[in-house]
């Protein structure tokens, strides 16, 4: 029922508004009055012509007051296609108020003058205007003006006694109720019309209001999280400054009392100090790691591109993290493009990307072996893939390689700690370079990285992809 | 004997680096900050300087031109020390003319390789 109402309101609408210009529609308060003025025009004629219908049943007499009356009450079924040909909405309007005037007055003048049982209908006529209209300066004063000017001239007629055809008033009882009836009918049915578009209306500014202030809000924590980033970046970058700066001197120091005992040939001395030179310089790569991360995810990092040879950078990452494999038990086996085989990218950050997946990738405390297998690819791409011939065996949730600080397991693939955020990091470094970083688990338990970089990298596109 | 200017404002980083190098028979001076290391660059005439770039109110960079921009010291060779192998770090040193560049913790055997290439050639 609910629903039905609401439907026959819908094309109602979709009606009135077919005849109201696009230039009234976009704006709610000219649109609102626009539709009261369509609803007057649309609905008015038929409780208006239901006077004449009385009067041609009651067998009034069809001569020129009757057809003038007629006529200007059926007339305002033209307004909405003068509307919707003309555009001119107030000039219409005020033309449609004194069409209403005269209509009215002229139904008095005609029948029963000031004892005429259709003057209440002289009462309708501001408050249609003001439907119409905005209540406010020269429009509100004009019609006002109208309406005094009317009504004068028709108190002139009245005071200077001009002639009033004469009519039966008993006849007029039953008009002067279904006149009252009709009044009312019409003035109910433009109030309702009114409270309702006026709460549509306020439901949609409520809604506009709330749409805003969840915008403003998303707005504002946007903002504090870019800045709670960028922050943060700055806190780990001034951090790792003051961390770096003891560690330096704990590392030089222990270095220099190296130098002192292996002269003197105190090697149990000699194998502690390694130790302290050890732990220092692991602590300072992972701060360094930590810092590179941090600029990564804040959108620091620059990007600084140049053409290289793919097969001559990938030996000499090869050959720098060999030792550290030996140390912990890997081999590295490799593949390489034949040179001439150019990529434009940042080397360093490439570089670092492949370092950092090598040693991520070798974390079995009783070591393995890796393959470094490097190609071309589709689409102008590189592909590098490093295969763990044993690594599905370590138990790293596939889905979880990637993560910070995941594996804290006991036993450590390294002499000074865990494999900190070597993956994140590498992986960081790929997305920062424009490439792709993929992990798979294979049939004979190997697992392999497949690291997809773009042989030309994109320009602008890289700290929008890392961040 | 290989005339060698730390400029380098960390008290630690500069006695380490003093001791270690002349641990390996090199003569070495020390600066505390970029106004030092321009008026001992004039005065010593070294016949090279390592500078670190992150000094105090003027930094490295700035100290590195000044002493190019001397007729005095502009033929002496400077390698600008880094606290992180930066790509923007090393073309920071090439634009204001050092010959070379090393990052910390110092690897003694890099930096002397790099030392005896400027001074021997």
């Amino acid at each position: 029922m609910r629903l039905g109402a609401q439907r026959i309101s819908a094309r109602l609408d979709a009606f009135l508004d077919y005849f109201i210009p696009t230039e009234i529609r976009v704006r709610p308060d000219s649109h609102r009055r626009a539709r009261m003025f369509m609803l007057s025009h649309v609905f008015g004629p038929f409780l208006g012509n239901v006077i004449p219908l009385y009067l041609y049943i009651v067998g009034m007499e069809l001569d020129y007051r009757f057809w003038a009356f007629a006529c200007s009450i059926t007339a305002f079924w033209v307004y909405p296609f003068l509307l919707k040909w003309t555009r001119a909405y107030t000039v219409l309007a005020f033309i449609s108020v004194e069409n209403l005037l005269f209509c009215i007055l002229w139904a008095c003048y005609a029948y029963g003058g000031i004892y005429s049982p259709f003057l209440p209908w002289l009462l309708i006529t501001p408050t249609l205007a003001f439907f119409y209209l905005p209540s406010t300066g020269r429009v509100r004063d004009g019609l006002l003006a109208l309406i005094a000017v009317n009504v004068l001239i028709f108190a002139g007629l009245v005071v200077f006694d001009f002639h009033f055809p004469p009519v039966d008033l008993d006849m007029f009882q039953v008009i002067g109720i279904i006149s009252t009836i009709s009044a009312s009918i019409y003035v109910a049915m433009m109030s309702l019309y009114f409270a309702r578009v006026l709460q549509e209306q306020q439901q949609f500014e409520r809604e506009v209001g709330d749409l805003l202030a969840t915008a403003e809000n998303l707005r504002s924590l946007t903002t504090a999280a870019q800045q709670a980033s960028v922050a943060k970046a700055d806190f780990v970058a001034s951090t790792s400054h003051e961390l770096r700066t003891p560690l330096n001197a704990v590392i030089g120091y222990s270095q220099l009392l190296l130098d002192d005992a292996l002269d003197e040939g105190d090697d149990a001395m000699v194998k502690d100090l390694e130790n302290i030179r050890g732990a220092g310089t692991h602590l300072l790569k992972l701060v360094n790691d930590i810092l590179d991360f941090s600029k990564i995810e804040a959108g620091k990092m620059e990007v600084f591109a140049t053409r290289d040879d793919v097969a001559q950078r990938l030996a000499e990452i090869e050959r720098s993290v060999g030792p550290e494999l030996a140390e912990r038990g890997y081999t590295l086996t490799s593949r390489l493009p034949e040179p001439g085989v150019l990529m434009e990218t940042d080397w360093g950050a490439a570089t670092k990307a492949v370092t950092h997946i090598l040693l991520g990738a070798a974390a079995s405390p009783t070591g393995g072996s890796l393959h470094l297998h490097v190609g071309t690819g589709r689409g102008g791409t590189c592909i590098i893939k490093i295969v763990d011939a044993n690594g599905a065996a370590d138990g790293r949730p596939i889905d979880k390689l990637f993560d910070i600080f995941h594996d804290d397991r006991d036993a450590s693939p390294t002499k000074y700690g865990g494999a900190g955020i070597g993956l994140a990091l590498g992986q960081k470094f790929v997305m920062l370079v424009g490439g792709d970083i993929a992990v798979a688990h294979g049939a004979f338990g190997e697992r392999t990285f497949t690291i997809t970089l773009p042989l030309d990298i994109p320009r602008g596109e890289q700290l929008a992809l890392a961040s | 004997m290989t005339k060698v200017l730390i400029v380098e404002d960390n008290e630690m980083n500069r006695d380490m680096l003093q001791r270690r190098l002349e641990r390996r028979g090199y003569e070495i001076a020390c600066a505390v900050d970029g106004p030092d290391g321009i008026r001992l660059a004039q005065q010593l005439q070294p016949d090279i300087i390592l500078m670190d770039v992150a000094l105090g109110e003027m930094d490295g960079w700035e100290a590195s031109t000044q002493i190019l921009a001397n007729p005095c010291t502009r033929h002496i060779p400077i390698i600008a020390l880094t606290a992180h192998a930066l790509e923007s770090d090393r073309r920071k040193s090439v634009e204001v003319g050092c010959v070379d560049f090393e990052t910390k913790p110092i690897s003694l055997t890099d930096l002397i390789t790099k030392i005896e290439k400027y001074v021997g050639g």
